[in-house]
């Protein structure tokens, strides 16, 4: 086991020493000390504040935590649940390594390490630097921090527990003939978990607990709070971490209580592993043998007729795209995990505008340009994940189009026609459902909206161009072509032009003639920009040697 | 149907063609056999529009590729040395995806597609996944695929490989029927010479890029002017090519 993950490191350091992956490495380090950095000066700042109120203190800040570390809990299962199939039962060295005599539990063991430090991150930006400026502000012991990272690494090997036996589960019953049920079941589970963290997150219960005493007079009781988040397994962290700081509680306790929970799931798992996790990989890989074939044959007697409803060169190659997007397992995980998150965003949006009194209307204009760069942001990243690698994921197959009487103009078409279709939708969808939380005028709706469809329209084609350009189509996973240089470029790019059609939308209700010329600006730049991209793309796919 | 002149092939240093010049007229089924890195992929990569010579020129009936390439590829099946299908795609949608590109309309697709389809027997996995398919059947795919639009002329890199022997026969049928009944053409390049000396009307040997030799396999015979004693004995064993192609490379 331990060779096999040294193995992993020297793999991992080989790559490292590529330029290429040496900058997306740093900046992606980079990126991750300013928002840990961000994430702890906030936190401390906001203890440092809560530290100094004598009756609501306590409560507030053993709210703030149990709230983030339930947020860290749900985004590190999702996370881990979601790697924990590829880990597990997909990845392609696996075949290998389970034809040496390595034992299977051996095998478990180093994919259950390495779930364990890919799925840490939402520990390690949103629990650690709470828990450090917890431990800062209320000037605590060197033990307090030994303690609670211990807690948190007890913790993260529970939540990996919990996702290698669902892991297990999706791998049972993947082998029965359901996916779009399946995929259906998923959607709806990961909206749920949406509106259940937009709940947790909009503090809907927090003025009972202070409306239940006078708080000029005895301190806010920290029951209340408790009971909102008893259900859920972070409460134990986030208890340990607040009776840790202000010494209220048997902090012993409370860690035994974890450490035993924890080690016992693991326990659990590593009995379950042993006994299912041979048969299921064997079992898993039995699909890729002619039986699968044969039985979707035999069964399936229902054909859907390809193309099915867009006709012509151009339909069938949009409507091939779309096909091998929803019948990828691992394509549906990310649709998934975009879901959950736009259920977040949303809800989350709901909920405070149901809360929301008159005091925000001479805010109106920034929160509407904030709400658009955030809808902004998340159809960046689904064009990144999806349409910046639409033509390098033809990858080795790209000689089937390159080959036939088809032109580069007309692939390139099919794709932007996929691209600007699916991110309008997304897009303006996203604004009019919720742009009437605002109260806005039907003017400004319909401007915000117009320029939403300019903005869908830019992003995608610009993403599919650029992913054009450097279309690595013999790398085995194409899709990974959003972690390139190319690929950070494109997003950061994007990011800015968001940002300042985000401006724009803050100046939406302006009828003055200065935003007609900035919109012109606006959209000369976009055309212009696009205009260079696509002659770059169609020089590049005209003279590409597949 | 096919005019090769003059062409070269670079890769930064690398000449991997180098002057090729072939002519290959209608119905004629061609051999192109070499060592490994010789220069034969490439040739089929370029006759097909995948990759664009360094210099000169290639005509497929009588049409410049570099300036038709969509008439030229209209002409033309392909089959790739390593057959990279669309995994997530059936059999049927591959070969249905196939016909639409090259603007058969459904009706006749669907004829075309149940009458290859018997051609090997695949017909019981056509609505799996491709994913599930083993190599050889994805490459028996590919090579119906290759004749769904009904081509003048087919462009084959190492056709057998993964094929179990019953197929292989069934292929060689196939590509002479298409050769002597239809008047197609036929280009292809392989290292199984028994499957090439079977079928093949002329050969042509590269070797790091330049044509050694080209010619019926009799022209061949008396170019090389092995003795008689080795000739007999290699064609007893069916291993005529073999000895020709050890004596022109080795």
């Amino acid at each position: 086991m331990l060779f096999l993950l040294k193995n992993q490191f020297i793999l991992i350091g080989r790559l490292l020493k590529e330029p290429a992956t040496a900058i997306v490495a740093v900046i992606f380090f980079m990126v991750l000390g300013l928002v840990f950095a961000a994430e702890f000066i906030g936190f401390h700042e906001g203890f440092k504040y809560l530290l100094r109120q004598e009756y609501f203190g306590n409560a507030i800040t053993l709210y703030i935590l149990e709230a983030f570390l339930l947020l860290a809990f749900i985004l590190t299962l999702i996370s881990s649940a979601i790697l924990a199939s590829g880990i597990f039962f997909y990845s392609p060295e696996l075949k290998f390594i389970f034809t040496t005599p390595t034992p299977a539990n051996h095998i478990f063991a180093w994919r259950l390490i390495l779930l364990f430090l890919l799925s840490s991150w939402p520990l390690l930006l949103i629990a650690l630097p709470g828990i450090l400026a917890l431990g800062i502000t209320h000037k605590t012991s060197l033990g307090f921090y030994l303690l609670n990272f211990t807690a948190l690494f007890l913790f993260l090997s529970f939540v990996c527990s919990i996702a290698a036996l669902i892991s297990f589960f999706v791998a049972r019953i993947s082998q029965i003939r359901a996916s779009y049920l399946l995929s259906a079941g998923l959607s709806l589970v990961a909206v749920l978990g949406g509106w259940i963290t937009a709940r947790i997150l909009v503090p809907q219960n927090i003025s009972n607990i202070f409306n239940a005493v006078d708080l000029t007079k005895v301190q806010a009781p920290l029951d209340q709070v408790e009971k909102i988040f008893l259900p859920f397994p972070s409460h134990l962290i986030a208890k340990l971490a607040f009776a840790s700081a202000t010494n209220t509680q048997n902090v012993f306790l409370i860690f035994l209580i974890i450490l035993i929970a924890s080690l016992s799931l693991l326990a659990v798992t590593f009995v379950i592993a042993k006994k299912l996790y041979h048969p299921l990989f064997i079992k898993g890989q039995e699909g890729v043998f002619i039986a699968r074939a044969v039985d979707a044959t035999i069964n399936d007697i229902k054909r859907w007729p390809f193309p099915l409803i867009l006709k012509g060169k151009i339909g069938i190659i949009i409507e091939k795209d779309i096909r091998s997007i929803i019948r990828n397992k691992r394509d549906l995980a990310n649709i998934g995990f975009f879901i959950l998150l736009a259920s977040v965003y949303l809800f989350l949006l709901a909920g405070l505008a149901q809360q929301a009194n008159e005091g925000y209307k001479d805010k109106l204009a920034v929160l509407l340009a904030l709400h658009f760069g955030g809808l902004g942001y998340f159809i960046t990243t689904i064009s990144l994940r999806f349409l910046f690698p639409l033509v390098g994921r033809e990858g080795q197959s790209a000689w089937i189009l390159a080959s036939m009487p088809v032109s580069p103009q007309k692939i390139l078409f099919a794709k932007f026609l996929f691209g600007t279709i699916l991110l309008t939708v997304l897009m303006t969808t996203g604004l009019y459902v919720t742009l009437p939380f605002f109260n806005i005028s039907s003017y400004v709706t319909i401007n915000i909206l117009i320029l939403g469809v300019i903005t869908s329209i830019f992003i995608a084609i610009f993403q599919i161009s650029m992913g054009a350009i450097s279309p690595e189509l013999r790398k085995r996973d194409p899709e990974r072509m959003s972690t390139t240089p190319m690929g950070l470029i494109t997003t950061f790019i994007s990011l800015i032009y968001i940002g300042l059609m985000a401006v724009l939308a803050m100046n939406a209700n302006d009828i003055s003639l200065n935003l007609y010329i900035l919109e012109l600006i606006g959209a000369l730049t976009s055309g212009l920009i696009v205009l260079i991209s696509i002659k770059l793309a169609l020089k590049k796919l005209r003279y590409l040697d597949f | 149907m096919i005019e090769i002149k003059n062409v070269t092939k670079k890769f930064g240093p690398l000449t991997a063609v180098n002057q090729l010049s072939l002519s290959i007229p209608q119905g004629t089924i061609f051999g192109f056999i070499g060592p490994n890195g010789a220069g034969k992929t490439t040739t089929i990569k370029m006759l097909v529009g995948l990759m664009k010579p360094s210099q000169g020129e290639i005509f497929i009936d009588d049409k410049d590729v570099r300036l038709n390439p969509e008439y030229t590829k209209k002409q033309l099946g392909y089959v790739p040395d390593d057959p990279f299908v669309y995994e997530k795609m059936t059999g049927w949608e591959y070969l249905s995806f196939v016909g639409e590109i090259f603007g058969i309309n459904k009706k006749e697709r669907d004829e075309r597609i149940e009458k290859l389809s018997k051609i090997y027997p695949l017909k019981k996995i056509l609505d799996g996944y491709m994913d599930s398919y083993s190599r050889g059947n994805k490459q028996k795919l590919v090579i119906l695929a290759a004749f769904l639009h009904t081509p003048k002329a087919l462009l084959v890199d190492e056709p057998v490989v993964g094929l179990d022997p019953e197929s292989i026969s069934i292929t060689k049928k196939l590509f002479r029927n298409f050769a002597k009944e239809d008047g197609g053409t036929i280009f292809i390049s392989t290292h199984t010479l028994s499957f090439a000396q079977d079928i093949c009307d002329r050969i042509g040997i590269i070797k790091d890029g330049k044509l050694l030799i080209e010619g019926t396999i009799d022209e061949l015979l008396k170019m090389a002017g092995l003795s008689a004693e080795t000739l007999v004995e290699a064609e007893e064993k069916n291993k005529t090519l073999e000895e020709l192609y050890l004596h022109f490379v080795a």
